[in-house]
């Protein structure tokens, strides 16, 4: 939705232009700076102006910081970066990437990356808006950030939710309804969501349990939870799980408050309902869902593992970095690892 | 720390190969970088592109070749626990044991005897697939898309044709004997226009221009003269085009459509705010709306046995459920419903047929309910990474044919865990 209003504004700003040329098409230039821009400051002196052509130094600039070598030396850019250019359009971006940068070494402030993340959805004025929640569920818990600052998110979440339901109320356009309402209905049960995980962490578990469920009717009505059943009386059917990234954190933090406030066999009626953990697409999920297990003594899902007949590991052949060849042949009678990597 | 593990086992004849996915710009730095980190272990340069049999999605992925050149390990192995995982296994792979073969998949409910019928290596990674549903007389296709083109397989895994692309925008839309000839033809869609195409790749023909993307909503016989109709989706307009190319009706009239529908009684639904509205044959609305008590989107419903059809809702983004098939032979449409990390199939009464898990997340995309052989029922065809296109069902093993080598299957036959 911060697109919406944001292309409202958009709107805005071009119709006050409009008007602006106008008035200054019917009046004198000294009047229209008088009326319509009272407090109107003495131009910036080109020298210290920023030009395009200065703006695509920094961006170059910036990049560099952001994907110079990992570890050290690309927070010490990025801090360098963000220290000496205050005015920079896309210091959101180079605050979540020095962020990224402190969680990626795994020596870290807790509180000074938090601060990084909130500045970071603060200042976002260049690359279109960040999504709170999305922030908190991507980094908080497995990094173990503060709580408090996952809470204020959280609330400028709230915040945006309020606004949107304020434009639904008035808002014409059957194209723009809907994408209001699609957006709505995502963030309306993650908001419980993220506030239950959150108080998961604080081992609130009642509270936890109550904003989880409320997480979980919404997200029954509007598909997120699983995909949604109705019958002919319009009565819901059932929810079938679907193993998105949502339903399954909302599936096992469930379980979890379940587990925690005594009622063990709603726990594993909602550890069923997780889905995708098997994979490298959510490998914190996986791991949160094998230490659960262990804790609650369960024994691993019953599954039949299928594997292929040893297959030959295909040969390839590439140059090192003195520029030999090197074949996979070569190294038969070894037992290789073959590890794919990036320097970025 | 797979530096450090390779110095631990080094005497033992362990050695690491770090192949370098960086692109040219980024290996001129490798140097640099390798001696920062303190690193020495040999480094090659691979570059961007996946070399042909190591497929993974992601940058830090290992696979182990023991001492025959044997594959023991492929990423989905080690995503978790890598080094606990290494520990484990390299003892044995220095001692010489024969490797297992690398994971595939695994079931957690599955039908009874349900196994590999045969399997395809694929040479390029696919980023989409679609199937054309078997007609009376005829069996399905498969058809998997990549960058450039498409290439269709017969239902017992074997490529019958291939072609290219007119334009990287174009996608498999959807495939079906149009015109009722026993041989299957492609729609692809463009982002202003749609093609019908042989398997060859030769058009038939191209629709006029659509303002917004079109999507193909079905295909099904409306008007009944025996060849089908496509029904076609672009912004608040419903088309239904003739396999013959002309246009059967076109719907300008519907306000803020939100989805649109075709069932297997080739009944045509649309989604608006005011609810579900039914098109008759024409085109036309039928009745009034059926309101819509959630704000979700309609994707089709399940016909049950009892007590009238589910209707099945999604979020705005999730359109992935497939209503076309049915798995375990009972004469109505089961609800494949592709996850994350793998894929569940559903019956018409909402009861899980089959939650099977893969290591990657391709399964989003590549997975379709076909129908392989003579068995009442569709076979699952589901292209898994680093192994290829596989049939998985619960048919009799094919008998031995002449290129029965390639179709090396898995050594356990899976059966229902329950």
């Amino acid at each position: 939705m911060k697109a919406a209003s944001k292309s409202h504004l958009r709107t805005s700003i071009k119709l006050l232009g409009i008007f602006i040329l106008a008035l200054t098409w019917a009046a004198a230039d000294q009047f229209v700076s008088a009326k319509v821009m009272p407090d109107k400051k003495a131009p910036t002196p080109p020298s210290e102006r920023m030009t395009l052509e200065r703006f695509k130094q920094l961006d170059q600039e910036a990049t560099e910081a952001v994907y110079a070598p990992r570890g050290d030396e690309r927070i010490a850019r990025c801090e360098a970066f963000l220290r000496d250019h205050p005015d920079f359009p896309g210091r959101s971006w180079m605050m979540m990437a020095l962020a990224e940068a402190y969680l990626d070494k795994g020596t870290f402030d807790p509180a000074y990356v938090a601060s990084l993340i909130e500045k970071s959805v603060d200042e976002e004025q260049f690359q279109g808006a960040r999504d709170p929640t999305r922030l908190v569920s991507r980094y908080y818990f497995i990094n173990s950030l503060p709580m408090d600052s996952a809470e204020r998110l959280l609330d400028k979440s709230r915040k945006t939710l309020a606004e949107e339901r304020k434009a639904l109320a008035t808002e014409q356009d059957p194209k723009r309804r809907q994408d209001l309402r699609a957006r709505m209905s995502y963030i309306e049960p993650v908001i419980p969501l993220i506030q239950g995980r959150i108080l998961l962490a604080r081992k609130n578990y009642p509270g936890a349990l109550a904003a989880l469920r409320e997480a979980e009717s919404l997200g029954n009505r509007t598909g997120l939870t699983g995909l949604l059943l109705l019958d002919d009386q319009d009565r819901m059917a059932g929810s079938l799980p679907m193993g998105a990234s949502n339903s399954d954190w909302l599936n096992l933090s469930l379980a979890i408050a379940s587990a925690r406030t005594g009622e063990a066999a709603g726990a594993r009626r909602y550890l069923e309902r997780v889905r995708g953990f098997l994979g490298p697409v959510n490998p914190e999920l996986a791991a949160a869902v094998e230490s659960f297990r262990k804790e609650m003594n369960l024994p691993p899902p019953s599954r039949k593992e299928v594997r292929t007949e040893p297959v030959p590991a295909a040969d390839f052949n590439l140059k090192d970095l003195e520029g030999q060849s090197v074949s996979l042949a070569q190294f038969r009678d070894r037992v290789v690892m073959v590890m794919f990597w990036a320097s970025w | 720390m797979l530096q450090e593990l390779e110095k631990k086992y080094k005497q033992q004849g362990v050695v690491l190969l770090a192949v370098s996915i960086d692109d040219p710009k980024g290996q001129a730095k490798l140097s640099a970088f390798l001696k920062d980190r303190g690193l020495h272990c040999k480094v090659l340069l691979g570059g961007p592109d996946h070399l042909p049999g190591y497929e993974y999605i992601a940058a830090s992925s290992l696979f182990l070749v023991d001492r025959k050149g044997i594959l023991a390990g492929v990423p989905g192995d080690f995503y978790y626990h890598m080094r606990e995982e290494l520990e484990r296994r390299l003892p044995d792979l220095i001692a010489g044991a024969p490797s297992q073969g690398p994971l595939l998949w695994s079931l957690r409910t599955a039908p009874q005897g349900f196994r590999e019928i045969w399997h395809r290596p694929i040479e390029k990674a696919p980023t989409w697939m679609i199937v054309a549903p078997a007609r009376a007389g005829h069996p399905s296709e498969i058809a998997l898309q990549d960058e450039s083109g498409a290439a269709i397989y017969s239902p017992s895994g074997e490529r019958i044709a291939s072609f290219d692309f007119d334009g990287e925008h174009e996608a498999l839309a959807a495939g079906a004997d149009l015109d009722g000839d026993g041989a299957n033809e492609w729609i692809l869609t463009g982002d202003h226009t749609i093609r019908v195409v042989d398997a060859q790749g030769y058009m038939y023909w191209r629709s006029g221009y659509y303002e917004e993307y079109p999507q193909i909503a079905g295909v099904s016989d409306l008007d009944e003269d025996g060849s089908l109709e496509i029904i076609v989706r672009s912004g608040d307009r419903v088309d239904a085009l003739r396999a013959i190319p002309s246009r059967l009706w076109s719907n300008e009239d519907l306000h803020g459509v939100m989805s649109v529908a075709v069932d297997s009684h080739g009944t045509v639904e649309v989604q608006t705010e005011q609810g579900i509205q039914i098109l008759d044959r024409r085109g036309n609305p039928k009745g009034p709306p059926r309101r819509v008590p959630v704000p979700a989107y309609y994707r089709g419903k399940l016909e049950r046995f009892q007590g009238g059809p589910l209707r099945v809702f999604a979020t705005r983004y999730n359109d992935s459920a497939d209503f076309s098939h049915d798995l375990d032979g009972d004469g109505r449409k089961d609800l494949l419903v592709p996850s994350n990390a793998g894929l569940s199939v559903y019956s018409a009464e909402g009861t899980p047929l089959l939650i099977m898990e893969t290591l990657e997340s391709q399964t989003q995309l590549l997975s379709a309910l076909v129908h392989v052989d003579g068995r009442k029922g569709d076979e699952l065809v589901v292209y898994v990474p680093n192994y290829g296109l596989v049939a998985l069902g619960v048919a009799p093993i094919p008998p031995p044919s002449g290129n029965a080598k390639q179709h090396l299957g898995p050594r356990g036959i899976a059966t229902d865990p329950h």
